[in-house]
């Protein structure tokens, strides 16, 4: 077993502690936020970190730019779409790995967002500390796009979202979080915290 | 003479299936009390029948730098599931910290095999505990106390 991947860590520094507590928790990969870091990928722990980038964008002229050539540096891209134009533009643009879903993009992540994303065969990002962060309405506006990407089955990834140590979360706690709160099965969670994230780095040539 | 003996047979044909139809009606009634009592036996006990709950005993570690008592550990995991679940889930799940290490950092929390996940998502959510922060990892749940007690003394799970 190749164990879990955690796609989004937003740490800059600890990063021996982070390894050590993912290592415990059964993570294998760990995608890192960059925050300056020489690096494409390092190993602590045998936990790999993976460096990622999180482009948001208003417009696409503006996701255009910052997308180009992004890929030679980030094996791991994810867009947090901040306008239609560029939610769209995510869920067709080959370079963007993930559509971010939290609590400043839901309202462009929509019906239409889901058949494109299915398509194109794009997953959708889902960051479990922006979820347990959100207002009661915005929690609520989450719950049902996780409804309705697994009524359209758009593969889900599912990452903590972490900033820092504490934040990390344990797959079998996300697993029962999302089943008792979205009612997902816990067999697609687990698929989304495994063998969708390990397409991605396998498609980037990570692993 | 020909016609008296096929009146004779008529008359048999006709008591022979008359016989039959009345033992066919005795067997559909039958057949249908007994439907009767197995349909009324299920739903009384579908409507009697309570499930039983079973227990279980979440195995789980603590990393943090402070050190925690078993008293505020119990009553900050009771507080995150009300938060999260409400108190008839808080109820229902009733978690207890029957046994903790301080120091290993390790406890066995107890709760019914219903509301196991609920335990396990308010686990993951407790950040700190009076300002010193914490991170709560479920190791392993079992159905015994006795294997609860040994996998937390035997499971390596250091960082």
């Amino acid at each position: 077993m190749n164990g879990y991947i955690d796609l989004w860590v937003n740490v800059s520094s600890d990063l021996e502690r982070i390894a050590g507590i993912a290592r415990l928790m059964g993570y294998r990969y760990i995608g890192l936020e960059d925050h300056g870091f020489k690096w494409k990928t390092r190993e602590f722990n045998n936990v790999k970190f993976v460096k990622r980038i999180t482009i948001e964008a208003r417009s696409e002229k503006e996701i255009r730019e910052k997308i180009r050539g992004v890929k030679v540096n980030y094996p791991i891209v994810a867009v947090k779409p901040l306008s239609i134009q560029v939610a769209r533009f995510a869920a067709r643009d080959g370079r963007a790995d993930l559509v971010v879903l939290d609590k400043d993009t839901i309202e462009y992540i929509d019906k239409t967002q889901a058949s494109m994303m299915k398509q194109f065969g794009k997953p959708l990002e889902v960051c479990i500390n922006c979820f347990l962060k959100a207002s009661s309405r915005e929690k609520g506006m989450i719950f049902r796009r996780i409804r309705l990407f697994h009524y359209y089955s758009v593969p889900i990834v599912y990452s903590s979202g972490a900033s820092r140590w504490n934040e990390l979360i344990h797959p079998k706690s996300i697993s029962a979080l999302l089943s008792t709160l979205v009612d997902v099965p816990k067999a697609s969670i687990i698929y989304g915290l495994s063998s969708i994230p390990l397409e991605i780095l396998t498609r980037n040539n990570v692993r | 003479m020909i016609q008296v003996i096929l009146v004779y047979i008529a008359l048999i044909i006709s008591i022979v299936s008359l016989l039959i139809v009345l033992l066919m009606y005795s067997l559909i009634k039958r057949i249908r009390l007994q439907l009767d009592l197995i349909i009324k036996k299920d739903v009384e006990e579908a409507l009697t029948k309570v499930k039983k709950i079973r227990r279980r005993y979440i195995v789980f570690s603590i990393i943090s730098e402070h050190d925690f008592d078993k008293r505020e550990l119990e009553k900050a995991i009771r507080k995150k599931l009300a938060l999260l679940y409400g108190i008839i889930s808080l109820a229902k799940a009733d978690p207890q910290l029957v046994f903790y290490d301080p120091r290993l950092k390790r406890g066995v929390i107890r709760t019914s095999h219903v509301m196991k996940d609920y335990v396990l998502a308010a686990l993951s959510i407790i950040r700190n505990i009076d300002g010193k922060q914490l991170l709560i990892i479920p190791i392993k749940t079992t159905g015994t106390i006795k294997k609860a007690k040994k996998i937390m003394y035997t499971i390596k799970t250091k960082t």
